[in-house]
């Protein structure tokens, strides 16, 4: 890895959010393939993940390495963009996601790290923000042509919404067009299975894992 | 013993005559869903509110009444903070959050707190009256509080969760001076009932769910969190009040419950995702403690009988020897059945201590 990227990786891995664009820009300057920068800060997120998973990080450090991780990709979306309008088709996403905090719920502190582990995983995320309506997913989902569709509820009281968002998939007969991720610090494996969701992410970095399991991509097999 | 004779036993990690108990912690959006009430007209009037406690605790038993509880976030609205309702099944939030940015944001908080904005504020005031008629009536029988967050939980309301977080590392000593603000917040909105009196041996709560692991690291919480609400716990102590302490998730990794009995607090309530029996064998002579039943799979999600196991289950690894309150272990979602609470209770209640500690759960 050339010193430039490491110093990028290492900026990612402790969130020094103001320094990251001038070193993404140095890099582009220096004809590093937009790709390769992408993937360099994408590696750094999943280290931060290992971190959160080891315990060694926590809510600080993984929100200021997201938004380094943001910092960085927003400096490299228009060549992102260039790039996938002259190579059309090629590099596709692993999949799109709607991905809001439920109705009635306003906390969105858990949906943006989520939103950015998934980003950072290659995932292309619709993000509904706080205080989604059922209806808003599923029109969304509709819209976009989305493959999961993601809610996370963090109120004991709102938790039910996820349960809701299943029920009424069924009234529209689109329950099995779209697989169903939710999240959150009441939610358990044991009450997604209890809804009949398709995927409980645990955190940021296990929703990643659960969100490529439901694209039947197996972990390790990076395209 | 009565109700309160019980839980001060508890408190200072005595064994009481039978088990102390209550089915929730806090119980203020359950109250609500289950009187038909709604949270905008709910604070209306102090006496209504009042005669609600009191009436929902005859019926439900609870050896310790909840004043305030779902209305944290209204003495934050009292200072300008613009309060959400989001219909009957969830607790006022502040929504979009104060955004302080900077100390001159915070001396604008001082100077709204020092004109004297909680004390002019309707809510606020109908709170307090709220606890001081429950603590007239009944407050010899039954434990009373009034709940608030603690500062660091606050001043997240007052910054926005995302940015406290992140100021943690990169503006350490603005969230140190909105701490300071936070903490004298608390005390303010204590000041009229500890002024009078009524709060003396009766209860203060301190909830921080923001403090919690997972949120923050325990470095962190020794930093920004753990000296705040001690000196919180100090200030209410010397006014003869004991604390209630929370604060969610599990406290093993890193072995960070060491730092509960520094707090000072009387009691901690132990989340369903921290071992009841780790925390009593590591710091239950220290710090009485209470849980942990789990108020969502099985409280509100079981039969009375999936409510019988988990209770006598948390009786096994916390209760003998005392100092420990058989509770849920958060906050209770407001659809948990009626029933489930009764068998909570009828448990507690009817668990007797022998005089070495023994507990004699009755089948």
């Amino acid at each position: 890895m050339s010193e430039i990227l490491k110093q990028l990786s290492e900026l990612v891995i402790a969130g020094k959010r103001a320094e990251v664009p001038d070193v993404v820009k140095k890099a582009l300057e220096d004809n590093i393939d937009v790709d390769v920068i992408v993937k360099t800060m994408s590696d750094a997120m999943q280290v931060v993940g290992e971190k959160f998973n080891k315990g060694e990080y926590f809510i600080t450090e993984m929100l200021l390495s997201a938004h380094a991780f943001k910092a960085g990709f927003e400096v490299l979306k228009p060549k992102l963009e260039e790039k996938a309008a002259k190579e059309f088709g090629k590099g596709e996403k692993l999949g799109r996601i709607v991905f809001g905090t439920v109705q009635n719920d306003i906390h969105d502190i858990g949906k943006n790290m989520v939103e950015s582990a998934l980003t950072a995983a290659g995932f292309e995320v619709y993000d509904l923000g706080i205080d989604v309506p059922l209806e808003k997913f599923i029109e969304e989902a509709e819209k976009v042509n989305a493959d999961i569709i993601a809610a996370c509820a963090l109120l004991t009281t709102t938790m039910d919404q996820t349960k809701n968002l299943i029920e009424l998939l069924k009234q529209k007969g689109l329950r099995d067009k779209y697989k169903v991720l939710i999240g959150g610090a009441p939610l358990s494996q044991e009450y997604a299975d209890r809804i009949g969701a398709d995927g409980y992410g645990e955190d940021a970095f296990d929703a990643v894992i659960v969100a490529k399991r439901l694209m039947g991509i197996e972990e390790g097999k990076k395209n | 013993m009565n109700s309160k004779e019980v839980v001060l036993e508890a408190f200072k990690l005595g064994v009481p005559e039978r088990l102390p108990v209550t089915p929730w912690f806090g119980g203020g959006m359950w109250i609500v869903y289950n009187t038909n009430d709604s949270w905008e007209k709910w604070p209306e009037s102090a006496e209504k509110m009042a005669n609600t406690y009191i009436s929902i605790n005859e019926k439900v038993q609870s050896d310790i009444i909840f004043c305030g509880s779902g209305m944290n976030n209204f003495p934050v609205a009292a200072l300008g903070g613009n309060l959400k309702y989001m219909g009957v099944s969830a607790p006022p939030d502040i929504a979009p959050p104060f955004m302080v940015k900077n100390e001159e944001d915070i001396n604008q908080l001082y100077a709204k707190l020092e004109s004297g904005a909680l004390d002019e504020d309707r809510i606020v005031t109908a709170i307090r009256d709220a606890t001081r008629l429950v603590v007239d009536r009944v407050g010899d029988e039954v434990l009373v509080c009034m709940t608030a967050f603690g500062p660091f939980t606050y001043s997240g309301q007052f910054m926005g969760i995302e940015n406290l977080m992140m100021n943690l590392a990169e503006n350490p000593e603005l969230v140190h001076k909105l701490l300071e603000f936070s903490t004298k917040f608390h005390m303010e909105y204590y000041r009229p009932l500890i002024e009078d009196g009524v709060l003396k041996e009766q209860m203060v709560v301190i909830t921080d769910p923001m403090a919690a692991p997972g949120l923050i690291s325990k470095l962190n919480y020794q930093k920004f969190a753990l000296p705040y609400q001690k000196k919180l716990v100090d200030h209410y102590h010397s006014e003869g009040s004991v604390i209630w302490l929370h604060m969610c998730n599990n406290w093993e990794p890193d072995n960070r419950y060491e730092l509960l009995p520094e707090t000072g607090a009387e009691f901690f309530l132990v989340d369903p995702k921290f071992n009841l029996g780790l925390a009593k064998r590591e710091i239950g002579d220290k710090i009485c403690l209470g849980g942990n039943v789990d108020q969502i799979n099985v409280l509100n999600a079981g039969t009375p009988e999936d409510v019988a196991k988990n209770a006598r289950k948390c009786i096994e690894q916390a209760a003998k020897g005392g100092g420990y309150v058989l509770s849920a272990g958060c906050d209770v979602p407001p659809t948990v059945p009626f029933e489930n609470i009764q068998t909570l209770i009828k448990i507690g209640k009817s668990t007797k201590y022998k005089d070495d500690g023994e507990v004699i759960l009755n089948e």
